[in-house]
């Protein structure tokens, strides 16, 4: 690792000065009345790792998007390698080198590597001649430490690769700076692990990489530089090597909300739930699930961890009744069903717009689900609705708590908590939730992580996904670990191991591995 | 916040003002192939509500773009694209003409009419069906499908007065024999008005009904918002599609039926002047409402009347309706959005100045 | 008539019927890969069709009548194209809206040159390659514009497949989003595909009026632009397809306009559905056959794209 680092180094001293440096001065941003970012004083060298930590809302992504031209500072200026630069556009920022990875990707999914890094290229000419371009675009990404196969679409690679295209798309069109936002969020440890290797790599060639992230073990093991943002302001602006990582873990945990990690498993013997040899086709947009065995008991949150697209969204709709299985059973309760069609289960989607009708009322996406229950002789009893509407926007302190305004008139945090809470209390005793924290600031995460602890206890339970295995590890009485279409681990509360989770996640089956690659390490 | 009533206004406004804007443009329009916009104006102004007779005359042109603006709704709640009612108008005319030519002349007028409607209903609906069916379970758009088979339509009216239904009696014009009297739909003293414009008036309130206080209505606003979450909250999906495309062809039927009972008397080519292609635009103007829909079928029925009046007195070509109608249309698209960010600006102010 | 001579003769007609629906169709392709469906299609082939004749009626010259029905079309196209772009209108709502404007115009303007005689644009034989038999009366003994058709589609494809603005094109219809990021301007690229389009479909509807019909009736189209679109479903998106269709259209057409000149006992009504029923049918079964395999094609179709930061 360290010899290539090496190497790198080499090639490139010729096109990236070593003094790279950028600062902020006195940069403000406000939008209507509200301030996001408030006269942030900040300089960045290259060389390392810098990254950018806050809860969201923080100003965090406002300040980088100035820096990437998609803001305009309402104050203040920005200067690269001491001269004064303003980006009015992205383009501009992309001018002087500056590029951004987005949290949701920004790649064409028909298109090949290739094309995704030649798309948008004014150097080209006109009729392109794809395989001299396509040579040169493979021999700068093997310069450049990038292990990628540009010959696929990127419809068919792994997060992590498209993660990575998306870094060397900013190369390509040599990017000095390089902005990742939450680069980490959707993969597995392992695969986290070797992009944030990557951008140190990078960053060591004396280029600017600036990383947002919420997990605070990257920052302790990868920045050199950190700075906390809290409500628009810079708190905290720490070089990791003038502190021990103890002290930088210590500033640090301040920001920090997780729980305790659970350690006690309850044994319970109410089965509400029984899958029995499940297994579906793939569909467009949908892999194929194989042989999934699982029970839900009552009162125990289950979680359910892997790579995105492992097989999560598919056995969620299978358990929500929204997709139908090629084969297998079901068992509600005991009882054999045919389908899970008329079992009543709430269902947090990874996407909003699944679970929300943004053009109708709050009110109307409150009983959305529960209308059939509601009135007589086909008509709705308004007033029952707006009652439990109520209810429901209170429960989570939705604002605006207006029970006739538009859904689209909701920040994406808001309709989250409606999502849950609507979901929360209706009559079902189970609940899907698909990484339901996405979008919510850390209190509001706890916050639910801790009614759907409760939720469990009422005798129901709750089947919580998400690709966060701290996350996991606070709330869930087991957790099961997909890979490719099949539950391929369990562990239970009291054993947790992160470390075999992560490998779990990664695809590593089989058990004699794990253990001397978790003795190794 | 802005208030459901404002909101509402703002709306509206959009389509007045758009009305206002096809008005000048077409004006415009006019001066230049060398006519004065000022006097046909004023022409078809008093043709279409000047007296009595002109308003009578209105009511009758609104009738069957009520019913076709009504059909539209029905689809576009639901986010479907039906402009396939001019064909199913037409089918609906070519069932109600088989049971008018079939019955025989005896039948009580009541049973005839009932028996027509009838006719024309599953015609229409039937004719609704091949875009539904071929959206629901092939995934195929619906609105270029239904707009080929308005020209199928047409081809089969046209194949029947010429051929099978022609009537024996006067080879040279292409038509049926005229339906017997009790096929004729009873008229308001003295004018052309008949029963179509009360069935009309029954079906808008009754939509808006099922639309804001049913479990049908409710759902079908939340497939026609987002197909995605009525599919996770299990809503029969297919099924509504299906029987909104039914239903609509049946209403839009209604108006074949009211035209060639109340109005020809027979079936003929020419039946409609795109009624249903006006039924589409009202219908958006109207943004979807029923209520709506039958004010501005008024209004949009005097300008047809109007022009129509002016065809013979100004050599003014019906095409000009179309112009006027199309230039409608597109201000009151441009301004839906434009109005729609303009109001979002004036809401982020008045939040400001809250805050402030 | 022998049946050689007769599958010739409809063979020939069947180019000469397929042509403006193809013309239109390559086009539709091109700006529904950028993700903006055109249904003004229709209407765009009515104006172009006029705008033709009349120039063609004033000048006296076919090349000032054809460059009129391109600049027409390019303007007509831009107009929706701004409407679909800058107001995010819906689109099915605003090519319906642009050809019912345009029927009117065309209508209304169209009356003083309804069976006037205008300069049409007379057959070329292809030296050397109109001497092949059969396909040399079929191809290539058409006239200047019917080849220029041939010349279309390639370039088209080449356009789409080929080039640094193809990949932009298919970029923006598929995932607007990734394109801005990488610095392709949404905007423009859909005007441009848009823009385009509407010329291909305008040169549709001037050789529906200069060669086929030899002159200007109200709504001359009859439905062709919407056939075009509905082609482009059928085709998937690709131009090579869209001419498949547009023939098999142009059969349709010719064939049945031989049937009736033979006298065949069959109403013309009847056999004038056929036709549009062929298409409908035709995307019918081409869509079974894709459920299998979708194609990839503009997913950001008809989807309005307001750039988000």
């Amino acid at each position: 690792m360290l010899g290539n680092t090496a190497l790198l180094a080499d090639t490139e001293k010729q096109s990236i000065p070593l003094a790279l440096e950028l600062e902020f001065a006195g940069v403000s941003k406000s939008f209507a009345s509200v301030l996001a970012c408030d006269s942030i004083d900040l300089k960045i060298k290259g060389g390392g790792i810098h990254a950018l930590v806050g809860e969201n809302g923080a100003g965090k992504s406002t300040l980088t998007k100035m820096l990437a031209g998609f803001y305009q500072p309402t104050s203040g200026s920005l200067y690269l390698s001491g001269k004064e630069v303003v980006f009015n556009s992205a383009a501009d920022a992309r001018k002087h080198g500056i590029g951004m990875v987005h949290q949701q990707l920004a790649l064409v999914p028909s298109f090949t590597g290739y094309e995704n890094v030649l798309l948008g290229d004014e150097r080209l000419s006109f009729a392109l001649n794809k395989k001299v371009l396509e040579k040169k675009v493979a021999a700068k990404a093997s310069e450049l430490g990038f292990n990628l196969n540009l010959a696929l679409p990127v419809s068919a690679m792994s997060i992590a690769d498209r993660q990575k295209l998306e870094i060397f798309k900013l190369l390509w069109r040599d990017a000095k700076v390089l902005i990742l936002d939450e680069p980490t969020s959707q993969l597995a440890p392992l695969e986290a692990e070797e992009i944030l290797r990557l951008a140190s790599d990078l960053a060591a060639t004396g280029r600017i990489v600036i990383l947002i992230t919420h997990h605070l073990n990257e920052v302790i093991s990868f920045a050199r530089s950190i700075s906390v943002l809290r409500k628009g302001q810079l708190v905290a602006n720490v070089v990791a090597d003038e502190l021990s990582r103890e002290e930088l873990a210590g500033r640090m945990l301040e920001f920090d909300q997780t729980l305790p990690v659970k350690s006690q498993y309850v044994q319970s013997d109410i089965s509400l739930l029984k899958l029995v040899d499940i297994n579906t086709e793939a569909t467009p947009g949908r892999r194929s699930l194989k042989e999934i065995n699982l029970e839900l008991k009552a009162g125990e949150v289950v979680g359910v961890a892997g790579v995105t697209g492992a097989g999560q969204i598919e056995l969620a709709e299978i358990v929500a009744g929204l997709l139908k299985p090629e084969s297998g059973k079901f068992y509600f309760e005991n009882e054999d069903l045919k389908t899970l069609k008329k079992v009543s289960v709430g269902y947090v989607p990874s996407e909003q717009k699944q679970a929300c009708a943004f053009e109708l009322s709050l009110a109307s996406n409150c009983f959305l689900k529960a209308v059939d229950g509601s009135g007589s002789f086909g008509f709705l009893n308004q007033s029952l609705l707006k009652k439990q509407a109520r209810e429901i926007i209170s429960y989570f302190k939705v604002t605006p708590a207006l029970p006739e305004v538009s859904g689209q008139a909701l920040s994406g945090g808001n309709l989250q908590r409606l999502i849950i809470g609507r979901e929360l209390k209706s009559e079902a005793k189970i609940i899907v939730a698909d990484n339901p924290s996405a979008g919510l600031d850390a209190f509001t995460s706890k916050r639910v992580r801790q009614e759907f602890a409760a939720f469990a206890k009422e005798g129901k339970t709750v089947l919580f996904i998400s690709p966060d295995v701290d996350e996991l590890i606070t709330v869930c009485d087991r957790i099961l670990v997909m890979f490719k279409g099949k539950i391929v681990g369990e562990q239970r509360a009291g054993e947790y191991d992160s470390q075999a989770l992560a490998l779990l996640m990664g695809g590593v089956e089989n058990n004699s591995c794990l253990k001397m690659k978790v003795g190794n390490a | 916040m802005l208030s459901k009533a404002a909101g509402a206004m703002i709306a509206f406004s959009g389509s007045i003002a758009s009305m206002l804007f096809g008005f000048v443009a077409v004006g415009i329009f006019l001066l230049l192939s060398g006519r004065n916009p000022a006097t046909i104006y004023t022409g078809i102004f008093t043709g279409a509500f000047g007296d009595t007779f002109c308003l009578s005359e209105t009511l009758v042109a609104a009738t069957p773009i009520m019913f076709c603006a009504l059909a539209v709704a029905i689809a576009a709640r639901l986010g479907l694209m039906n402009i396939g009612v001019e064909g199913q108008l037409l089918f609906g005319a070519i069932g109600s003409t088989y049971v008018a030519l079939t019955m025989p002349e005896t039948t009580p007028s009541w049973l005839m009419l009932l028996l027509m409607a009838l006719s024309a209903c599953v015609c229409g609906a039937l004719f609704a069906l091949i875009p539904a069916l071929m959206r629901v379970f092939m995934d195929i758009n619906e609105t270029i499908v239904s707009l080929l088979l308005n020209y199928v339509a047409a081809l089969t009216v046209e194949y029947l007065i010429h051929g099978p239904w022609q009537d024996p009696t006067t080879t040279s014009w292409p038509q049926t024999m005229a339906f017997p009297p009790c096929a004729e739909m009873p008229h308001l003293e003295g004018s052309r008005v008949h029963l179509g414009l009360l069935v009309a008036l029954i079906i808008g309130f009754l939509l808006m009904l099922v639309l804001h206080s049913t479990k049908f209505g409710f759902k079908a606003k939340v497939i026609g918002s987002n197909p995605q979450a009525a599919l996770y909250a299990k809503y029969p999906l297919k099924r509504y599609l299906i029987v909104a495309m039914l239903l609509s062809g049946a209403v839009a039927a209604l108006a074949g039926f009211s035209q060639v009972s109340a109005i020809e008397g027979r079936l003929r080519s020419g039946l409609s002047p795109g009624y249903g292609y006006t039924g589409f635009l009202v219908c958006f103007l109207a943004k979807h409402n029923p209520i709506t829909i039958i004010v501005v079928s008024i209004l949009l029925g005097g300008f047809l009347s109007g022009a129509d009046s002016l065809q013979l007195s100004e050599k003014l070509p019906f095409a000009t309706v179309n112009i006027l109608q199309g230039m409608i249309f597109i201000f009151l698209l441009a301004s839906e959005n434009a109005l729609k960010s303009w109001s979002e600006k004036l809401r982020l102010k008045l939040q400001a100045a809250e805050a402030s | 008539m022998d049946d050689l001579a007769f599958i010739t003769a409809v063979a020939a007609g069947m180019v000469r019927s397929g042509t403006p629906v193809l013309l239109a169709a390559v086009g539709e392709c091109l700006t529904e890969r950028s993700g903006i469906l055109n249904l003004g299609m229709e209407g765009i082939m009515l104006a172009g069709a006029l705008t033709a004749v009349i120039v063609s009626y004033l000048t006296g010259n076919i090349f000032f009548a054809i460059i009129a029905a391109l600049a027409i079309g390019a303007l007509i196209g831009l107009l929706h194209a701004f409407l679909c772009l800058y107001f995010h209108v819906n689109q099915v709502a605003t090519g319906i809206a642009v050809t019912i404007l345009l029927s009117g115009i065309t209508a209304f303007c169209g009356i003083d040159y309804v069976g006037k005689s205008i300069h049409s644009i007379s057959a070329y034989k292809v030296p050397w390659l109109s001497e092949l038999p059969f396909f040399g009366s079929v191809f290539f003994n058409q006239d200047i514009l019917v080849y220029l058709s041939y010349a279309i589609v390639p370039l088209t494809y080449f356009l789409i497949n080929g080039t640094r603005f193809g990949l932009s094109l298919k970029a923006v219809g598929e995932e607007p989003r990734a394109a801005a990021a990488a610095g392709v301007s949404v905007f423009r690229t859909r005007c441009i595909a848009t823009a385009l389009g509407a010329m291909l479909a305008a040169l549709g509807g001037a050789y529906l009026s200069l060669v086929y019909a030899q002159g200007w009736t109200e709504n001359i189209t009859a439905g062709r632009g919407w056939i075009a679109v509905g082609l482009v479903m059928f085709a998937s998106w690709n131009p090579w397809k869209a001419v498949l269709g547009a023939y098999l259209f142009g059969l349709a057409i010719s064939l049945q306009l031989r049937l009736q000149a033979a006298g065949a006992d069959v109403s013309p009504y009847l056999l004038g559905m056929a036709p549009y029923l062929l298409v409908i049918l035709v995307l019918a079964v081409s869509k079974l056959r894709q459920k299998k395999i979708p194609a990839a094609g503009p997913t950001a179709l008809s989807i309005p794209y307001l750039p988000q930061v």
